[in-house]
């Protein structure tokens, strides 16, 4: 026997020796790609990767369904007053002797606990109803209102990139703002991307309310919105069926979202 | 008509965030965003996400670097949970059952909201020990 055909014996060997305990085990990918737009005809310019666990994390309704609540609750004024036994329409007469009558001590009719009597019992307006959730818990819902959002294509990344070419269609630019002040600029955008039954939210880098695109939001219905990108929530988020963010935007929800992860 | 529209590209109002005094970015937070977005040539036809991965997991290491094994109680029950599963959860809880053959598969319970693992009994010293030799 030769010396090469020994060795490969030898490796075959080692080979089946090292045999896994988890064969199906495998590195999974670690980027996606999204896409970079010129606003407004949202044609494509570039593309450029992204970490999956900010853009293509796996769904989970139940992160979501916490970070929706906990916002709701927040929301909540908490400025019901209902009235008091001092407040009630009923008289302070004394419903009963105090002893005597052989059933239980009462005081007057306005008691809460009486049927028709007043209606709180310990009033505690302005009543707090606001919740909190783990920072953690809260940025991975955020991530996975983003991931949704760019599975179901429905993210369009506005911004330049040096790689990009130059030529760009007539009216369009990198930046998300329209170039007329027009109010019928917004009409012509969500009428010729079919946004018209959709709620579309904007997401500039920097919120400007005399940017013309502001200002025709302002003047539009509220199917489309524009928020600053500190504002925005992860209802917000879900809500949209279309977000337009512009690159800044995108990197500032990285920055901020991503802390505990990466 | 639209000629006679006024082209205004810029706002002649400065921004309210641009008045707001910006903190530079931290170097934690810039080396994140490098993890995040990162350069084209650090991508491959290998790292990209391309088809969705099927038939195959992978186990990430905790925080701290330890193998997301954990014993806990159920209703008094202990039991061991294994999580950070990405991938197939099934295909994990088959080659786990091959290597318990005593358990009676019944005892393995697939969480597939969490992608958890959850197995009846105390089996978390052997399993952290496989693991610890893969992943």
């Amino acid at each position: 026997m030769s010396f090469v055909s020994r060795l490969g014996v030898l490796v075959r060997g080692l080979a089946t020796a090292a045999e896994s305990k988890f064969p199906h085990k495998a590195v999974p990918p670690t980027y996606t790609l999204a896409t970079l737009r010129a606003f407004p005809s949202l044609e494509p310019h570039a593309v450029f990767p992204v970490h999956n666990a900010f853009l293509n994390a796996p769904i989970r309704r139940d992160i979501l369904w916490l970070a929706v609540v906990m916002e709701l609750d927040n929301k909540r004024v908490g400025a019901s007053n209902p009235p008091g036994r001092s407040d009630h329409k009923f008289s302070r007469r004394k419903l009963l002797p105090q002893k005597g009558s052989g059933r239980a001590r009462v005081g007057d009719a306005n008691s809460p606990i009486r049927f028709r009597g007043a209606y709180a019992l310990a009033r505690t307006a302005p009543n707090d109803f606001s919740t909190d959730l783990p920072e953690k818990v809260y940025y991975t819902a955020y991530r996975i209102a983003l991931s949704s959002a760019y599975k179901a294509g429905k993210l369009f990344v506005v911004g330049d990139h040096e790689a990009a070419g130059a030529e760009l269609l007539p009216g369009d630019s990198f930046n998300l703002e329209l170039t007329h002040s027009h109010p019928r600029a917004l009409d012509t955008f969500v009428a010729k991307h079919g946004f018209s039954k959709l709620n579309v939210l904007f997401i500039p880098g920097e919120y400007d309310p005399e940017a013309n695109l502001a200002k025709a939001v302002s003047r539009y219905s509220d199917k489309v919105r524009i928020l600053r990108k500190e504002d925005v929530e992860v209802r917000d988020l879900l809500k949209a069926d279309r977000l337009v963010v512009s690159k800044d935007a995108l990197v500032y929800f990285a920055a901020k979202y991503t802390k505990h992860i990466l | 008509m639209w000629k006679q529209i006024i082209t205004r590209p810029q706002s002649t109002l400065t921004p309210v965030s641009l008045s707001l005094p910006q903190r530079p970015l931290s170097p934690t937070t810039v080396s994140r965003l490098t993890k995040v977005f990162p350069q084209i040539e650090q991508v491959n036809a290998d790292n990209l996400y391309g088809k969705p991965f099927r038939n195959a997991y992978y186990i990430s290491r905790t925080q701290k670097g330890n193998i997301p094994v954990y014993r806990t109680y159920k209703s008094q029950a202990i039991v061991t949970e294994v999580r950070r599963i990405e991938g197939s959860l099934t295909k994990f809880r088959d080659d786990v059952q091959k290597l318990f053959p005593e358990k009676p598969k019944g005892d393995f319970t697939c969480l597939m909201q969490s992608m958890t693992l959850r197995i009846k009994g105390d089996v978390s010293k052997p399993l952290k020990k496989y693991l610890n030799e893969a992943f």
